[in-house]
């Protein structure tokens, strides 16, 4: 099934107790290949908890240096924060121009734990949104999507990815975002089959759910041991595997529309598109299915 | 992977506030989908409402599942008459961040010397839920505290808590660690390496929380695969069969 196209959209790039190589970037694809994962978005832990600025200009050097091992691609995330504004916005002339870096990611301050509002982080969003990226937005439970829905509804023309569902609360969290046709959701966050389920019926379909695992807070085997036993049809499950994340990230070939303001802006590197990196291809055709429920392992026994 | 796996900890019955079957099939069915032989279970009833009625409700219903399934009874120290109620149990489960009472408390530290003195209860695993930094370290006062004597199950470790879960566990050699709460990459592999496959034991609060997602972990895992065998299978055998129940 896996053929290592699986895109996890949502990872940490850093040392944690359980895993102190999580910062080098080889240990990171041999993980992901053992588990049939072929792209990994990280971000930096660093710029999550302590420094936006530093952490980011790491993952941007590191993503930009890493040539594919064992067939998987790093892509990066800049985080953002009201904090730094003036130096993020720097940042970002300088890194999200390049191919790599697939848009930025807003998570909860650091020290108060709360959710960054739109008020917080409207300036760093205007600046943003000239890059045509998608805006990542960490959300661990109902209050953290509550302030992800008003971001999304003030800034409507950004493709934005609601990741960790709410975490515990998903069933409240996954009830707020049926009306916003610029949401995605990831999977990560609670081990909880029935969510997926849940946010297929609620969501209208499979087409705004990304894979996504949190690595290394949680091992991509078991996200994909939860979306195994969720019993999807070939279809979703592949949606919800890579071909959801291609189009949103543009890893199918097609390129993000450049608009006037991006122009006169200007990179200062210049881009590849994203489908001539690495091992990323374009996307075959899905399997036709009979019943519209066949149902494909990549649970333990592809381990 | 091993042959026969068992699951330590599973339950049944609905999680309030949502409509759920009653009964165990649901929980037999995930079993049989993923080939886990058998599994320890307990009634939601006994979590959320009454402990007495939800260990009758486990034990009445575990008779009638043909050995695939083993009861665990739930002491509520809020609740002490439940004492009456363990009779049959195969393990008894403490669930202090479920059921929202702290773990340093004194009705703990008297259930647990009422137990301790209990010739039904003495030497049952026991398994307590350590999901809050500082439960763990909590326990190791209250075994020293009430003299209880049996294995302890520390279950719902997570990963920010392993490293207290691992001190706690290394300082006293009947303490085991369960999986159900260890999804970060590497966390199992820790836990052995800190205090030894033989006292790691596969659990995965299935069907609520995803089996499949917990199997995939111990899968992933690296560690030999004898060690895995432990894990998914000769720990629990031990610790249920009452015998060496501590490593």
């Amino acid at each position: 099934m896996s053929d290592g196209r699986f895109i996890d959209v949502h990872c940490g790039w850093g040392s944690v107790a359980a895993a102190p190589n999580w910062k080098d970037i080889p240990e990171i694809q041999r993980v992901m290949a053992k588990r049939g994962i072929g792209t990994v978005c990280i971000s930096s832990l660093l710029a999550r908890k302590y420094d936006t600025v530093e952490g980011n200009r790491a993952v941007s050097d590191a993503v930009k240096a890493e040539t594919p091992i064992g067939g998987v691609n790093v892509l990066g995330w800049i985080a953002l924060h009201p904090g730094r504004a003036n130096d993020l916005s720097e940042q970002m002339k300088r890194s999200l121009y390049h191919p790599r870096l697939v848009g930025a990611a807003l998570y909860p301050d650091p020290l108060t734990n709360q959710p960054l509002s739109v008020a917080d982080v409207r300036e760093l969003l205007n600046a943003f949104r000239r890059f045509t990226k998608p805006l990542l937005i960490e959300t661990r439970d109902a209050r953290a999507m509550a302030q992800c829905i008003r971001i999304a509804e003030e800034f409507a023309n950004l493709k934005m990815i609601a990741s960790g569902m709410g975490g515990e609360e998903w069933r409240e969290s996954l009830s707020m975002v049926t009306r916003h046709p610029n949401l995605n959701i990831d999977i990560s966050g609670a081990l909880i089959p029935e969510k997926i389920n849940y946010a297929i019926d609620i969501m209208h379909g499979s087409r705004k759910i990304l894979f996504a695992s949190g690595a290394p807070h949680t091992d991509p085997a078991a996200v994909l041991g939860m979306l195994n036993e969720a019993g999807l049809s070939t279809d979703d499950s592949t949606r919800i595997l890579y071909r959801n994340a291609e189009k949103l990230l543009h890893l199918d070939g097609g390129a993000p529309e450049i608009t006037a303001s991006q122009q006169a802006f200007g990179p200062d590197e210049p881009a590849t598109p994203n489908y001539l990196i690495g091992n990323v291809t374009p996307p075959a055709p899905v399997p036709e299915t009979t019943d519209g429920k066949r149902k494909d392992s990549w649970g333990p026994s592809a381990l | 992977m091993a042959d026969v796996v068992l699951d330590m900890f599973t339950l049944f019955g609905p999680v309030p506030p949502r409509p759920g079957e009653h009964g165990v099939e649901p929980l037999l069915a995930v079993l049989q989908k993923h080939g886990v032989a058998g599994a320890v279970t307990l009634s939601t009833r006994g979590l959320y409402y009454s402990a007495s009625a939800g260990n009758r409700e486990t034990i009445h219903l575990c008779t009638q599942a043909g050995g695939a399934l083993l009861p665990a009874c739930v002491l509520d120290p809020r609740q002490p008459q439940v004492l009456q109620t363990i009779t049959g149990a195969k393990m008894l489960c403490l669930l202090p961040a479920t059921q929202k009472w702290p773990m340093l408390y004194a009705p703990l530290t008297d259930m647990l010397r009422a137990v301790a003195q209990s010739p039904d209860a003495a030497n049952l695993p026991l398994w307590i839920e350590v999901s809050r930094p500082g439960d763990g370290t909590a326990l190791a006062a209250e075994l020293r505290e009430t003299g209880y004597s049996g294995p302890v199950i520390m279950g719902s470790v997570i990963g920010e808590n392993l490293i207290e879960a691992i001190a706690v566990a290394r300082a006293d050699n009947r303490v085991f660690i369960a999986t159900d709460g260890l999804r970060g990459i590497g966390e199992i592999a820790a836990a052995v390496g800190a205090i030894g496959a033989s006292r790691v034991v596969f659990a995965s609060g299935a069907p609520v929380q995803a089996l499949g997602a917990a199997l995939a972990m111990v899968a992933a895992a690296e560690i030999s695969d004898s060690d895995r065998e432990a894990i998914l299978n000769g720990n629990a055998r031990r610790l249920l069969s009452g015998r060496n129940a501590t490593a």
